[in-house]
């Protein structure tokens, strides 16, 4: 078993306000793509200015490599120098884009033309070199910003919703380099608030809710109330009536779409619960996977593979059950906002 | 005497190229930017300092640094004189009446003015500057550098505001340098001795001399200035 690229041990980290995080474990492997997903004020931010070593914690460990991190310099820059992020809105240092991205090998002492020019071709931004960064559009500024990372090529590289301002066209460069720097053994962890983008990209899911991990997909969220009916749990969330376990008292749910399943007529079993409704959206993902959002009253978004998805026949508009169990079914705690 | 005579009375002693008018504005410009150089080296530090780090007693530095910007220049030119003369603890060095004198003088006026525009510059500088610096692997001193080209508009602008103060005051060039023609006379003296001798015009014309050699430095710093 690989040691984690970071153990994180009853982080807490606060801000004046509010406590922005509180993690009381987390394992984060090594040589992979990690999604962290999570509305916004969810803390994606304030965990990788943590795990860039930009942040230090209120309370509590984090172990970098098995090695536990001692908040002093020079340990800190020696720490810093193996990591790097690239911030939602990354600032551009106001030069040229050139010596934008050979920042980072001038504070290394290493020679910068090949490494910069790689970069920026990487994404696709060879032509704008000699351009004044302060002029570049959004889109452009983050592509810097990301070419930046590629030239020091670091072992871990965070991304804080690194498709964000990046316009449609270059999605696709932004997003094919995360599986890239994954596949040649890079640490990679990104934040995003989309599910379909960290299923596409990430190796390993985490969900993040108001400073927690949630230990489900925060996927599937349903608002709504339960109630008693017949002597058997109910959440009702229009139109849906919905089986949940018994004892379970929630104002929102989620449900695992990994568990729920797909079938073109309609499915007597032991599940519980079975909706009809058709196809939406289907989405592909690097591992042989899609994820289809399928409207029944309300959106349920379901994890088939594409083997399944072609053997069916299934296609965008197509009339399909939904169908999961019970035990599916995740209660969200009461009056703490999940950003739903 | 008429706006329009010191004018021409000032363009007559320019191009004439009188030496005694020479002769100020080069020591008036020697001493300023020695001390404007000598000041900024102190005083960009210190108002980087108190802008970043937090220690006790650091809101009481800044206070203090803030008021020190008004200290009267006569007050400086005695406290020097005090240090400098004879019979002062610095006397044996007999810098009194040279533009050493001056330099020093100047240096302890206007290092409080240079440490607070600065860590007024930096308090407002982005955070995220630092930030992204510190994740691109530089060390702190190299981010701290980093900052402060970003902001380098703002800190030219504190050097040019810190040597209109030096090359506009008269209380230490005259308490300290004495005046002497050719060696400690400023134009900021020469201004003070002329009006004092009744001669008006003149003062007025090395005044405007004064403004104009202000202007050509103000010129030099914003070509330094980062593009837009």
């Amino acid at each position: 078993m690989d040691t984690p690229a970071y153990r994180l041990r009853e982080l807490r980290v606060e801000s004046a306000a509010r406590r922005a995080l509180d993690i009381t474990t987390l394992d984060l492997l090594p040589g992979c793509v990690t999604a962290i997903v999570g509305p916004n004020g969810a803390g994606k931010t304030t965990l990788l200015r943590v795990l860039a070593f930009l942040l230090r914690p209120t309370s509590g460990t984090v172990d970098f490599v098995g090695r536990p991190v001692a908040y002093r310099e020079p340990d800190l820059s020696t720490l810093r120098r193996q990591v790097t992020l690239v911030a939602q809105t990354p600032l551009l240092f106001h030069r040229s884009v050139r010596a934008n991205v050979a920042y980072g090998l001038r504070a290394r002492r290493r020679a910068a033309d090949g490494c910069v020019a790689a970069a920026l071709a990487a994404v696709g931004i060879a032509g704008l070199a000699e351009r004044a960064a302060w002029k570049l559009s959004g889109g452009e500024a983050q592509r810097v910003a990301i070419a930046r990372a590629l030239a020091i090529d670091p072992p871990v590289y965070l991304f804080d919703e690194p498709t964000k301002s990046v316009d449609r066209q270059h999605m696709p460069i932004v997003e094919s380099l995360i599986t890239q720097l994954g596949a040649a053994g890079k640490t990679v962890i990104f934040t995003t608030h989309n599910f379909a983008q960290a299923y596409r990209l990430g190796a390993t899911l985490i969900s993040l809710s108001d400073g927690h991990v949630a230990p489900f997909p925060l996927i599937n969220l349903l608002r709504g109330a339960t109630e008693q009916i017949d002597g058997h749990n109910y959440f009702l969330s229009e139109p849906l009536r919905i089986e949940v376990p018994d004892g379970m008292a929630a104002r929102t749910i989620a449900i695992d779409p990994e568990a729920i399943i797909v079938s073109c007529d309609p499915l007597h079993s032991s599940a519980r619960n079975s909706f009809a409704g058709h196809i939406l959206k289907a989405e592909r993902d690097e591992r042989g996977g899609l994820l289809l959002t399928i409207d029944c009253g309300r959106n349920f978004v379901a994890r088939i593979t594409r083997h399944s998805y072609d053997e069916m026949a299934l296609n965008v508009g197509k009339a399909v059950y939904v169908t999961f169990k019970v035990s599916a079914i995740h209660a969200l705690d009461n009056g703490v906002g999940y950003g739903v | 005497m008429s706006f329009g005579d010191a004018l021409l009375s000032a363009l007559r002693l320019l191009t004439a190229w009188d030496p005694h008018v020479v002769s100020a504005v080069a020591v008036s410009l020697r001493v300023s930017l020695l001390a404007t150089v000598l000041a900024t080296a102190l005083g960009l530090p210190i108002g980087f300092f108190l802008a970043v780090r937090r220690f006790p007693g650091r809101r009481l530095l800044a206070v203090g640094a803030n008021t020190l910007t008004a200290l009267p220049t006569v007050v400086v030119g005695l406290l020097t004189y005090a240090l400098l003369s004879r019979r002062g603890p610095l006397g044996i060095l007999g810098l009194l009446y040279t533009q050493w004198a001056m330099v020093i003088g100047e240096t302890v006026l206007v290092t409080p003015l240079m440490a607070a525009l600065t860590m007024a510059v930096v308090s407002g500088a982005d955070p995220q500057i630092e930030e992204t610096a510190l994740t691109l692997g530089a060390t702190r001193l190299s981010a701290a550098f980093t900052v402060l080209l970003e902001m380098r508009s703002g800190i030219l602008a504190a050097i040019a505001a810190g040597f209109g103060r030096l090359v506009s005051e008269l209380g230490i060039a005259l308490m300290v340098g004495g005046n002497i023609a050719d060696s400690t006379r400023t134009m900021t003296t020469a201004i003070a001795l002329e009006t004092s001798k009744g001669e008006f015009a003149l003062g007025f014309a090395l005044g405007l001399i004064l403004l104009a050699v202000a202007l050509a430095v103000n010129v030099a710093v914003a070509a330094l200035a980062p593009p837009r």
